[in-house]
């Protein structure tokens, strides 16, 4: 479904992915960990072309995506819903119009349509009474269900999640990850940038480790973190799950 | 001279208040005319300026952006004001009041642009990426999305900004427009005494920026509640 | 620093274009002092111009903050006359050739120096010393070589301060407007004209130590009677109802109000 060929991004003089090779295939779950500078999250903001990558290709269902007009890319945006850090819910808007905003002015769907939608995925995530709340009035928790539900509105193919549970208080992060669970259990491609080992463990089809800008490995849960090969692994497994 | 006879002199002989009513009305006119001019303008080149920051593109517009801001910014009005009566319209037959109106609305133009920019760039990046990720392009992003944010801060700004602009309309009488401080000056020159034309001039200014003060900070009070909600 | 030189160089071929494309010239339509009736008319404000063109019928007048703009204005179309005394407008002309005097002009008009009201004391001893200038020929020198070509005889200084005076009685400060040739005017960043040469002789007969004050016309009576000047010396005509607010001194010459066009 997406395919990554000799990726690399450089802000200035700074090279920060230096050949990233993957594919991920429809219905996986991806996880990536890796010491904070690795290029993890710059690597999961070129799949959607938040960054522009410096080289290399990403093929998204057959098309090479990095070539594209902003017009087409819009398109492909679409298509790949993405769940920040800071949830970047839209404050002047109800918890309701920021699901609905998009679908409606992209024309995907009739304001009814959005409308039903929207309740449809607030009972999903669980705050079917918050609708008409405004972001503010909402816990971390409760805002980054929303982001998602915002996210999923559009039907999206692929889900990308920047670290998602990584600024909230740790009382929250229960709730987001059950939410994120769920939403594999029924199919979800996914791709997680995360810290969180145990949703690894558990969710996680493939699990790829990143350090300066490279894959070092990739392997399903099991033999990743019971067999880990690269000694840059080994070090930050022991340092994690202590 | 006791002041009653004084009072009489300036402002009830010959109808002299006249001077200070009409002055009154061609400041206040001049000053709203010019206020939309400058919002106008100021939205387009802030929206001009943060595209090409946050994009790259529009690089020539946003050239041509930097010297107008420049050119404004570091130039006293008065002179701007003199250079349009007498120089771009040198030879063209436009009314003294359209000049005054397109002088202080370009220049207020200036000062708009850098608060709206400022306001636009002060909206977390996030948002931008939010709006992006979910496929909009980058108009309906800006339209829906930072721009609402945007106006909200800088509402006070700007308010505050139509409160400058009225009191640099004082130098429209450079180009013998008979504004508020021109009509006091008019009395001046036929009465000789200087205390009460300029302090009435001076208490009609500071009751109108008052007024509009007060209104600025209900409207600060009210977005700060909504803010809280 | 390449980048503001590029900057300053297109706002300056900005400046250039809009200058260069002047429209066409708009005709004269005034010829005789009838004609002002309903005309726009520019004035200095708070000159005797401004009373007189307040009472032409039908006309709007425009209160330029310096004669050297309404000339501008006249200049340019923007107004259709200039009413102004008779000694500036000759400088004027002689300066734009595209403008242009009225034969006919207005009644005599004298000017005089103005002081408070109280000050008898001072009026005293500045018509003595004016009646001394006046008798001596030293008025009449100033006078030819105001109102003759300067050029000639740039040298020939009309009247040289004499530095030999003791000036016991202390500073003499004179509230002018130097927009108004040969009267008051700027050259090489200094106050120069007839008003200025008259007062240095003044104040050498007197005494005095004379200190000059720029300001707006309209405001040197204001000057005069807040005791902020002790004279006003600007070319000033004497009217009634200047007279109501500062003492004048004798006359000093005699001039008129004329009107000013384009060619």
């Amino acid at each position: 479904m997406i395919d990554v060929k000799g990726l690399r991004k450089s802000f200035g003089d700074q090279e920060i992915l230096k050949g990233i090779n993957t594919h991920i295939e429809k219905g996986e779950k991806i996880v990536v960990i890796g010491p904070s500078g690795s290029g993890k999250s710059t690597f999961i903001r070129c799949l959607n072309l938040m960054e522009v990558p410096t080289a290399g290709t990403i093929t998204f269902d057959g098309l090479d995506i990095t070539h594209l007009n902003s017009k087409a890319i819009n398109y492909v945006r679409q298509r790949m819903g993405m769940v920040f850090q800071h949830f970047n819910l839209f404050p002047h808007l109800t918890v309701k119009k920021n699901i609905t905003m998009a679908p409606v002015m992209l024309g995907l769907m009739s304001k009814e349509e959005a409308s039903r939608k929207a309740d449809e995925l607030l009972e999903r995530v669980g705050l079917p009474d918050k609708a008409n709340d405004y972001p503010k009035q909402l816990s971390g928790g409760q805002k980054q269900r929303v982001a998602i539900a915002r996210s999923l509105a559009m039907n999206p193919e692929v889900m990308l999640f920047d670290e998602p549970t990584s600024a909230l208080d740790p009382e929250m992060v229960g709730e987001v990850l059950q939410l994120m669970k769920q939403l594999a259990e029924d199919g979800m491609t996914m791709v997680v940038v995360t810290h969180e080992m145990g949703f690894a463990r558990e969710v996680a089809s493939r699990v790829l480790f990143m350090a300066d800008g490279n894959i070092l490995e990739e392997n399903t849960p099991e033999q990743f973190f019971a067999n880990p090969q690269n000694q840059r692994l080994k070090d930050f497994l022991s340092k994690v799950i202590s | 001279m006791d002041l009653m006879e004084s009072i009489r002199q300036n402002f009830i002989d010959e109808d002299r208040w006249k001077y200070l009513f009409d002055g009154l009305l061609t400041t206040l006119l001049i000053t709203i005319f010019a206020v939309l001019i400058g919002l106008a303008l100021g939205f387009l080149v802030a929206i001009i300026r943060s595209t090409y920051l946050k994009t790259g593109k529009l690089k020539i517009l946003n050239f041509i952006c930097k010297i107008y801001l420049a050119v404004i910014r570091g130039t006293p009005v008065v002179v701007q004001l003199l250079i349009t009566y007498f120089v771009i319209f040198g030879s063209v037959d436009i009314s003294k009041g359209l000049v005054a109106i397109l002088a202080f609305g370009i220049n207020s133009g200036a000062y708009v642009a850098e608060i709206v920019r400022g306001g636009i760039m002060s909206i977390d990046n996030g948002q931008f990426e939010a709006g992006r990720s979910l496929g909009l392009n980058y108009r309906q992003t800006m339209q829906h999305i930072i721009m609402p944010q945007a106006l909200k801060t800088v509402l006070p700004a700007l308010a505050n900004e139509a409160i400058v602009l009225l009191k640099e309309t004082s130098v429209a009488g450079y180009i013998a427009i008979a504004d508020l401080t021109k009509g006091g000056d008019i009395i001046r020159s036929q009465t000789f005494s200087p205390f009460l034309p300029l302090i009435s001039v001076a208490l009609i200014y500071l009751v109108i920026v008052l007024f509009l003060t007060h209104l600025t900070g209900k409207l600060e009070r009210r977005l700060a509640a909504n803010d809280r909600r | 620093m390449k980048k503001i030189t590029l900057m300053l160089l297109i706002t300056v071929l900005c400046a250039v274009a809009l200058t260069a494309c002047g429209g066409s010239k708009k005709e004269n339509t005034v010829h005789s002092i009838d004609d002002l009736n309903g005309k726009k008319i520019g004035v200095q404000i708070g000159t005797t111009g401004d009373t007189l063109a307040g009472d032409i019928e039908g006309a709007t007048v425009e209160k330029y903050n310096k004669y050297a703009d309404a000339v501008q204005a006249l200049k340019q179309g923007k107004i259709d006359a200039v009413i102004v005394d008779s000694d500036t407008a000759n400088v004027f002309v002689s300066k734009n050739k595209d403008v242009e005097l009225l034969s006919e002009g207005f009644a005599d008009e004298e000017y005089a120096i103005a002081m408070h009201l109280d000050n008898t004391k001072l009026q005293e001893e500045i018509n003595k010393a004016l009646s001394d200038l006046k008798a001596d020929g030293t008025l009449k020198k100033i006078k030819d070589y105001y109102d003759g070509d300067k050029s000639e005889n740039a040298d020939a200084k009309p009247y040289t301060k004499d530095e030999s005076v003791s000036r016991n009685k202390g500073t003499l400060i004179m509230a002018t407007n130097s927009e108004f040739p040969p009267y008051e005017y700027m050259e090489s960043g200094r106050i120069v004209g007839f008003d200025v040469d008259m007062m240095n002789a003044v104040c050498d007969k007197l005494g005095y130590e004379l200190k000059i004050e720029d300001m707006a016309f309209d405001s040197i009576i204001a000057a005069v009677q807040s005791g902020k000047a002790d004279v006003g010396v600007a070319g000033m005509s004497v009217t009634p109802a200047r007279q109501e607010n500062v003492r004048f001194s004798d006359s000093y010459t005699v001039t008129h109000l004329v009107v000013m066009v384009r060619k």
